[in-house]
């Protein structure tokens, strides 16, 4: 069980899908991360070794993820709404921000599209 | 307002409550309850059973809900671990023991195998060489050997061929030639038989075998890992768990002609005792230890390719020809799966041949570098796995020619496509490749093969030459795989 960014992984889980699982690591990210470290996308937590582990839990310290990336979001759109911005208004009112319809369903906009976005 | 039946029964039920029944009417151990109504008292009726819980009844006492029993059976259940499950769904079988014995098959000899008069006979495969095959990966789970008895091949004329090269560099001796080639040939025309034959022959002129079963391996990102070799520029990597594996393979087919050599030369790596080694326990270190497995995989190469001088033959052995083969090439010609980050922190593939191992391959396939005591290099193409690789398939389509016309001058501008991107990396590399371009078996080799077949009991029909004839017209001119086809499988279970 490697311990990678204060979070256990099975020695099975594959290295991309246990950096996507940190907020912030999307497809893209997490490729160029394995990249760096020359990781190959078939690779596992388990056939890493410690020293590489240790490598990229360094690189994920220097990273802004989790509670830091989320905070940037809220930021981002606290800023628009303190600029009285189309969007900013938008994300204030729940409301689809990129102009989609709002005739029939906008769920996720009421889920996401808040000032103090949680995640 | 309509009145309910209760309201209009009242006055009914005054009545039954001002005539008293008399005591002995009731039941002796029953209580009398104050009751507006008089049907209570009534015996119950015969012949009506209390509820047993069926459907429609609500649930058993005791129940807080109603819990129908579903079908508690498991759909689509998977019973082992992924690692067994693949095991099960790759093994390879070599034998059918409802198959008939073959009488009067011969087994493939020293002297047998490279006989002229073997052509179009089919001989089986030696029982020790079954085992090294099968660790080499040199059989295919689409080659139809769990229809037969035991794993038997036909010599074709294209395996004399490759006998006849391996006759010529046992007797060379020191300075021998190398052969490369690449085979060549329409789907299930039979060329990763030919290399299962010519690692079988090898063997029995003990030579150094080895095999890489399938090249999409060592570039699919999937099977190994990757590792920069610091100061490289392109950046080189090595690939620290296919060269083990390799190792691996290489020290337990090896182990007889690889105990037999010492360590020549010295070599910088953490290995006790490293000169008085001798090469099987160098591959066995290499394959145990991953970190040791691509610097310990360059030692053997080196120490195999050492000049078998008389001082050197006496001291530490006499090194053999190695033979070096490859399926699949096309995936070893082009860019890898593997990711690397550009000077501008933008991902690019890692070109195949910045990697070590398949490089090395390449190297000895194209004749960049050579092996001083001969031996025989082959790759051959798939048409089923296939991966456009159009400098190869340029390469390929200029070998062709070559073997038609010799004498001829070729100009690569004939055969490039403008309008197709190639790599010209590539194309330098591969320019010049020989070819073995396999077609269909005669009608001799096929009416040989057929009545193998047959007297497996896997042929229904009598063999005879319109039969013979027949067949070898529909398999497109007695491409194998295509008569095997036409001629045993279509008689078994969904043609498989």
């Amino acid at each position: 069980m490697p311990l990678l960014w204060n979070n256990n992984f099975p020695d099975i889980q594959l290295v991309k899908k246990a950096l996507e699982s940190f907020y912030g690591i999307g497809p893209v990210v997490c490729r160029t991360i394995m990249a760096r470290h020359f990781i190959n996308p078939g690779a596992t937590m388990g056939s890493l070794g410690a020293p590489k582990v240790l490598e990229l839990t360094t690189t994920l310290m220097g990273m802004k993820i989790e509670n830091d990336k989320r905070g940037e979001v809220r930021d981002n759109i606290k800023r628009l709404r303190d600029i009285s911005s189309y969007r900013g208004r938008r994300h204030a009112m729940g409301l689809p921000v990129r102009g989609q319809n709002t005739k029939s369903q906008i769920q996720t906009a009421r889920r996401l599209n808040k000032i103090n976005r949680a995640g | 307002m309509r009145p309910t039946t209760t309201l209009r029964r009242v006055p009914a039920l005054l009545d039954d409550c001002i005539v008293a029944r008399p005591l002995t009417l009731r039941r002796p151990g029953s209580v009398t309850y104050f009751s507006t109504t008089s049907y209570r008292y009534a015996p119950p009726t015969a012949g009506k059973k209390k509820g047993t819980g069926g459907h429609g009844e609500g649930p058993k006492k005791g129940r807080q809900t109603l819990k129908i029993k579903r079908d508690m059976r498991v759909k689509d259940a998977t019973i082992g671990t992924p690692e067994s499950r693949k095991a099960f769904r790759t093994r390879i079988i070599l034998e059918n023991t409802n198959a008939n014995t073959v009488p009067g098959l011969d087994r493939l000899t020293a002297e047998t195998a490279f006989a002229k008069e073997s052509i179009g006979k089919v001989f089986t495969i030696p029982g020790n060489h079954i085992d090294a095959l099968r660790l080499m990966g040199a059989f295919k789970r689409t080659q139809g050997w769990h229809n037969y008895k035991g794993p038997a091949t036909l010599i074709r004329q294209e395996t004399w061929y490759i006998g006849q090269r391996m006759n010529e560099i046992s007797e060379a001796g020191l300075g021998a030639e190398t052969t490369r080639k690449v085979i060549i040939g329409e789907r299930k025309s039979g060329k990763s038989v030919l290399i299962l034959q010519a690692l079988s022959m090898a063997m029995l002129r003990e030579w150094v075998v080895i095999n890489i079963p399938e090249c999409r391996e060592l570039t699919d990102a999937l099977t190994s890992d990757y590792n920069p070799v610091k100061g490289t520029d392109p950046l080189q990597f090595y690939q620290k768990q296919y060269s083990a594996t390799l190792l691996d393979q290489i020290a337990r087919v090896n182990r007889t002609v690889l105990s037999k050599i010492k360590v020549s030369q010295s070599h910088t790596l953490p290995i006790r005792n490293l000169g008085q080694m001798n090469l099987h326990q160098l591959a066995e270190h290499g394959a145990a230890e991953l970190d040791l497995a691509w610097p310990v995989f360059q030692a053997l190469w080196t120490e195999l390719t050492a000049k078998n001088d008389p001082e050197v033959v006496e001291k530490f052995g006499k090194r053999p020809p190695v033979m070096f083969c490859a399926d699949n090439i096309s995936y070893i010609f082009g860019e890898s799966k593997y990711e690397k980050l550009a000077e501008n922190d933008k991902l690019v593939p890692v070109h195949t041949f910045d990697l070590l191992l398949p490089k090395h391959y390449i190297d000895l396939l194209t004749g960049t570098t050579t092996l001083p005591n001969g031996g025989i290099i082959l790759g051959a193409t798939s048409s089923s796995h296939y991966i456009t690789c159009p400098p190869l398939d340029v390469a390929i389509e200029m070998g062709q020619e070559r073997l038609q016309y010799p004498d001829e001058k070729l100009e690569v501008n004939d055969f490039w496509n403008p309008l197709v991107k190639i790599d010209r990396r590539v194309l330098d590399q591969v320019i010049n490749i020989d070819v073995l371009p396999l077609k269909g078996i005669s009608k001799e080799e096929a009416r040989e093969i057929i009545g193998y077949w047959a007297l497996s009991g896997l042929v229904r029909d009598r063999v005879q030459d319109n039969y013979v004839g027949e067949k070898w017209t529909m398999s497109g001119g007695g491409v194998i795989g295509e008569l095997e086809k036409a001629v045993v499988r279509m008689n078994l279970n969904g043609g498989t």
